[in-house]
């Protein structure tokens, strides 16, 4: 390890990161370089004024804790519900419904105004970051992603091609909308978590358009704090959510089309 | 590779909600880390009544999603996660904050190390302001790796964020905090509490 190695991985070091082999080069390093020796005990010496200066936890959050306690208290004496996918379920049906009568209309204002998928979205979004995130059913490693995609998309391509364009899948799972299966595809960015549902083109999609990319009718609609939009090519149906910016989804819903075409 | 090989059922949450009632797993998972996630969102809302409402509703989310927590898992993390989903919420309003310190406070208001060379010692208030100077994206990788101890990769998952966007983050808060403090860094001067520091001699005319 040189001296520009071993800076770039400080941070890392820093944050008990590593392999435990990349640890041991970095101490070595350090030994065998005064200088790095210097850097790293000034890091050392930040971090222990920043921990200090922080402090402890506050004194109140006993106060706090009692307030929770009682608000969980309060929640126990509720009558008790099913969990929210139960729930939401019993919703199914009457979406199911209103998609039906929609498409009984062929009516394209009644088609503009359908938002009913991208709200099924929207809240397979919010339970992804509040409620499912650990809950283990989740395939994270890159070779589990790709076998998923295949499995509910029939093709890999669209994780690999996300990835070139510099939105790497987090993590996936099989999740219904509007009792339609979707890849839930969960990609970083800067503005936030950004979910992609995923399926093969079925009927047609529904909603508010957007604007238009390359011949492709981009759909979509803003709920609460979310935004989501939607495409179809001639193999895909796609929606994306994120509680990012309009501009910045588009953006992404943009680039995404530019890989796909 | 089917379906329920992807996604095995985890188990062990059935066992253990079936074999202790919730209020004492959630009591001995989650409880312990009100105060670490009181002291996160403080320094990074600066608002300490909208760092108590972030936390008290944390734990609410928590308390009824807490049939999908697996017991034995990272639990802090999870939490940290669900505060996290909530200040991004409050993300714009957070980020057009600007950082306010009391009058009390605004001479010990550090500026630059170059500024005070002959005096490389910085009060908690000193350093603290520094720290709030830092862009919230900054701030909050810094305070979570070194107060709260999280590893990289935990940080990029509960922030939901590129492992590499978290390392940038922490290096140019690093970079920014040792332009402002270095010369505490360099010396063996340690921090002193206002307290501490010698009282100046009475004005005389």
């Amino acid at each position: 390890m040189n001296c520009d190695e071993f800076e770039t991985a400080l941070p890392a070091y820093l944050a008990s990161d590593g392999t435990p082999a990349e640890r041991a080069s970095m101490e070595t390093h350090a030994r065998e370089c005064a200088q790095c020796a210097r850097r790293l005990a000034e890091e050392r010496r930040l971090d222990d004024l920043i921990r200090e200066a922080v402090g402890p936890a506050p004194a109140h959050a006993n106060e706090l804790r009692q307030r929770i306690r009682r608000d969980l208290v309060l929640d126990a004496k509720r009558p008790a519900v099913r969990p929210t996918r139960w729930r939401f379920s019993r919703w199914l049906p009457l979406a199911a419904a209103i998609a039906v009568g929609g498409w009984l209309g062929t009516s394209q204002l009644v088609m503009a105004r359908d938002t009913t998928l991208y709200r099924a979205a929207v809240a397979d979004h919010v339970r992804d970051m509040t409620e499912r995130a650990n809950d283990g059913a989740w395939a994270t490693e890159p070779a589990a992603i790709e076998e998923l995609a295949r499995t509910a998309i029939g093709t890999n391509e669209f994780a690999a091609r996300l990835r070139s364009a510099g939105h790497p899948v987090l993590r996936a799972r099989i999740c219904h909308l509007q009792g339609t299966a979707f890849a839930h595809l969960v990609m970083a960015s800067d503005g936030g978590p950004v979910s992609m549902f995923v399926r093969r083109s079925g009927g047609p999609l529904r909603g508010p358009v957007l604007e238009v990319v390359n011949d492709v009718q981009v759909r979509g609609c803003a709920m609460e704090v979310f935004e989501s939009a939607g495409f179809q090519t001639a193999a895909l149906t796609v929606l994306v959510v994120s509680d990012s910016s309009r501009g910045e989804l588009l953006d992404l819903v943009r680039t995404t089309l530019g890989h796909l075409s | 590779m089917n379906r329920e090989a992807l996604f095995p059922t985890p188990v062990s949450m059935l066992e253990v909600t079936d074999s202790e009632p919730k209020t004492q797993v959630f009591e001995r998972e989650a409880m312990p880390h009100v105060g670490s996630l009181l002291r996160t969102a403080a320094r990074l809302t600066r608002d300490a009544a909208l760092a108590e409402d972030l936390v008290q509703e944390t734990m609410l989310n928590a308390w009824k999603a807490f049939h999908r927590f697996a017991p034995g898992t990272n639990c802090k993390g999870w939490l940290f996660r669900i505060l996290f989903n909530l200040l991004s919420k409050h993300r714009r309003k957070l980020h057009a904050r600007p950082v306010t310190v009391s009058l009390d406070e605004a001479s010990d208001l550090p500026t630059t190390d170059a500024d005070r060379p002959a005096q490389p010692v910085f009060t908690q208030t000193e350093i603290l302001a520094a720290i709030d100077r830092l862009p919230l994206e900054q701030r909050s990788v810094l305070i979570l790796a070194v107060v709260e101890g999280f590893k990289c990769r935990e940080i990029a998952d509960l922030q939901q964020i590129a492992i590499g966007t978290v390392m940038s983050r922490l290096s140019r808060a690093r970079v920014e905090l040792r332009a402002t403090l270095g010369a505490a860094l360099r010396s063996d001067a340690s921090t002193t509490s206002a307290a501490d520091r010698p009282a100046k001699p009475p004005f005389t005319p």
